[in-house]
């Protein structure tokens, strides 16, 4: 033990002009002691140590807490916002449709068609009020533009149909009307409201997984901090183990493994539930809606017996839903955002029943090609509209289903990183004070 | 404009004398030979593009020129037609090689329509086509067929009429309200006229407006292509033309307030009001619009055929009942069919 090495500055009397500086050491020596001596090092060391280690908590606490704000902000905020415009974009396409078809079954419009066409009005003004609280300031004004629109769409629907009722083709003439400020105007204004949320959506996402640089450096530094104590204390001694330096090491590794874990985690079910909110908005959706437009092109053609003149846009909506057995199209990109597997199931059975939809389509075609157009009309509202209302629904129970999961699993992503908070906060405390006692164990060996 | 002007022209003269060898070679009725409706066809869209858009209804001066001169108005020869050969075939028995005889071998007769003219050619609750014109179909369809329902409709914007029966894919007939012109003729071939109208103005009840002249710098609507449109481009008054694709279209956007007024054939016109009680129709009429069935002037064989049962359809009453139904409530005017015109 080298005594040597104790203070010797007690003592000496303070001259004048020298009294600030040795005050000033005075104030450096209640805390660390002489810089020169070993005790004075482990007293540097020991501060060090514990702010290291508190920043490394902070920044961990920091980082959590971060990512849970952001997916705080993609469950509140953002992901119902797309949600809403999504159904917006999809009531309002629905509703157009409808009404077409309608018409098909003559002029007394019957009671579900037009219950569903009122359904969808309501789903677009309950899904417009809504995507008004959550929206930016730019959003909110395209909102405006399509809420001011909707009213004047309904209204030539409306006079379409009372017209219709009358029996007068003024009314197909308003339809008409109504259908161009639908596909013309307001349809491509909600899909690029929809289209620049879900960019939105991807950003937030991506702020949400990314990786916590800050802790983990600072993590990093404490912990080479505390193994260079260790080594520092073995060649200033020869003791081998310090108890509180090491359970500070062991914490630290264990807080750093419990960031790596629970990050990842977290990061897994934050990807799925990305997967499922993509699977709607960027798949399930844009097939609904192929679907719809594809049903509004057989009942158009119909009513305005275009002959085989829209078949080909008939066909392309199909194509657009899915092509290459499933593979290609809106639903083939499904399957690559879907990870579960009844989803998978679900979109299995949609691609299946697109054949019989085709079918019962093709009956309709080849009756109105023969001049049967009575029994083409029939065979529209019973046939190809059953096989229609099938793939509709298996198209909506994916899309509840994708719901539900997201619902889930970033449920699932916030309570991993919740832990997180509290966790990395009591570790960064419990290695801080073993560091600060371990420390002190030695520097008692000087006294 | 000058230079186009010019270019339609010798493309008219070139269809007129195609159309005129087309008369001339009527033999066995069946499909023409290549050079009679060849230039017709290649220089269609030449011609079609300033008769859609440029407002000078033509008498065309290269057709006043020509061969034969194509004159309009109430002394005029335009609504000449071919005369029937004989008594008509009794049906399901068209002459061999015919036109008819393929239309009756395909089993369908197919007809471009104008399916929201309210009146003339309209949905009816089941969706069936309904009207003045398709009665006329209908008749047709019975001589041929036996039968006044082997039809195919085939639905046409005012503007694509006359490519309806020149174009790929053609239709047989064109019935669709289709005023009988010296331009149109030169491309297509007419029947005989099956009714006459001229054009009126349709405003809201009340406006004050009494005709067409005191719409100068007000916006008037009638259907891309028609007669009509190009009627309201040259007045001297200067009203504003709005075009749409059916002149029912021309009613919603009265009703909306973005045209003042409608002004078109009065039978059309009658079509509207029928639609709309706060309406009115204003003015004498201001032009001489005889309705027609367009056909390829190819076909001349159908064209007899037609002219054979639009006679006989006036001749047995079948045109006075057809007119008591549909047109003389909202016309307030006794049944007079149009006594048939001649070309040879």
């Amino acid at each position: 033990v080298q005594l040597s090495d104790q203070p010797t500055t007690t003592g000496q009397a303070p001259r004048d002009g020298v009294l600030s500086r040795v005050r000033r050491h005075r104030l450096v020596h209640g805390l660390i002691g002489d810089w020169e001596t070993t005790p004075g090092k482990l007293r540097v060391t020991r501060l060090v140590l514990v702010v290291v280690i508190l920043l490394c908590g902070v920044a961990g606490v920091r980082a959590a807490d971060v990512r849970i704000d952001a997916t705080h902000e993609i469950r509140e905020t953002i992901e119902p916002l797309n949600d809403q415009l999504t159904t917006l974009y999809r009531s309002l396409a629905d509703a157009d449709a409808v009404v077409a078809s309608g018409f098909l079954t003559g002029s007394a419009q019957p009671g579900p068609v037009a219950q569903r066409y009122d359904d969808d009005i309501s789903a677009a003004a309950t899904s417009l009020s809504e995507a008004r609280k959550n929206a930016d300031p730019l959003t909110a004004i395209r909102l405006t533009d399509i809420a001011r629109q909707l009213p004047v769409y309904t209204g030539l629907i409306e006079r379409a149909r009372g017209h219709n009722r009358q029996n007068l083709p003024v009314g197909v003439a308003y339809l008409r009307r109504a259908s161009e400020l639908m596909q013309g105007s307001i349809l491509p204004e909600a899909e690029e409201l929809q289209r620049r949320q879900a960019r939105k959506l991807d950003d937030a996402y991506q702020q949400a997984g990314s990786l916590p640089v800050l802790a983990l450096l600072v993590g990093a530094v404490s912990l080479a901090g505390l193994i260079l104590a260790q080594v520092f204390l073995f060649t200033r001694t020869h003791r081998v183990f310090n108890v509180g330096l090491l359970a500070a090491t062991g914490v630290v590794l264990v807080g750093l493994l419990w960031w790596t874990v629970a990050g990842l985690v977290s990061n897994h079910y934050l990807r799925d539930s990305q997967g499922h909110s993509q699977a709607v908005s960027d798949a399930l959706a844009p097939a609904q809606i192929a679907a719809l437009q594809a049903r509004a092109i057989e009942s158009l053609a119909l009513v305005a017996r275009y002959g085989d003149a829209s078949e080909p846009d008939f066909q392309t909506q199909l194509e657009l839903l899915a092509r290459e057995n499933g593979e290609g199209g809106a639903l083939g990109a499904a399957r690559t955002f879907i990870t579960d597997q009844r989803g998978q199931d679900l979109v299995r059975a949609a691609v299946a029943g697109i054949a019989p939809y085709q079918e019962a389509h093709q009956k309709v075609r080849t009756l109105y090609n023969s001049g049967a157009y009575r029994e083409a009309v029939d065979a529209a509202v019973v046939g190809s509209a059953a096989a229609f209302a099938k793939l509709g629904d298996t198209l909506n129970a994916a899309v509840v289903h994708e719901g539900n999961e997201f619902d889930t699993d970033i449920n699932r992503a916030e309570n991993w990183l919740r832990g997180l908070v509290v966790g990395t906060g009591l570790l960064a405390f419990a290695a801080a004070i073993g560091a600060m006692l371990g420390i002190r164990q030695r520097l008692e060996e000087y006294r | 404009m000058s230079i186009r002007l010019a270019l339609t022209s010798s493309a008219l003269a070139v269809t007129l004398l195609a159309g005129v060898a087309g008369v001339a070679g009527d033999r066995s009725g069946g499909p023409q030979p290549a050079a009679a409706s060849g230039p017709a066809v290649a220089e269609r869209s030449a011609a079609e593009r300033p008769a859609a858009d440029h407002p000078a209804r033509v008498p065309a001066p290269g057709a006043a020129a020509g061969a034969q001169d194509c004159t309009e108005g109430e002394t005029g020869n335009v609504r000449q037609s071919l005369r029937p050969r004989g008594p008509l075939p009794p049906p399901g028995q068209m002459t061999p090689g015919s036109t008819m005889a393929d239309i009756a071998q395909r089993g369908r007769l197919v007809v471009g329509v104008d399916q929201d003219t309210y009146l003339f050619a309209f949905r009816d609750p089941g969706l069936e086509l309904r009207g003045f014109d398709i009665d006329v179909i209908h008749d047709i369809s019975e001589a041929i067929f036996g039968a006044p329902d082997r039809v195919t409709y085939r639905p046409l914007d005012v503007v694509d009429r006359v490519e309806a029966v020149n174009g790929a894919d053609p239709v047989d007939l064109v019935v669709a309200t289709m005023t009988v012109t010296c331009e149109r003729r030169e491309r297509v071939a007419f029947s005989t006229v099956y009714f006459k109208t001229g054009q009126k103005v349709l405003v809201n009840r009340g406006s004050g407006t009494r005709d067409l002249a005191g719409l100068g710098g007000q916006r008037v609507c009638a259907a891309r292509g028609s007669t009509s449109l190009v009627n309201v481009l040259v007045h001297p008054a200067k009203p504003i033309g709005v075009g749409v694709a059916s002149t029912t279209d021309c009613l919603v956007l009265l009703q909306l307030g973005e045209v003042d007024a409608i002004s078109t054939d009065a039978a059309l016109l009658a079509g509207l009001k029928a639609q709309d009680p706060r309406t009115e129709i204003v003015g004498a009429p201001f032009s001489a619009e005889p309705y027609a069935i367009a056909i390829n002037s190819g076909k001349t064989d159908l064209v007899r055929f037609v002219n054979a049962v639009l006679a006989q359809r006036v001749a047995d009453g079948r045109w006075d009942e057809s007119y008591d139904l549909w047109l003389r409530e909202p016309l307030q005017e006794p049944p007079a069919p149009p006594v048939p015109e001649y070309l040879d």
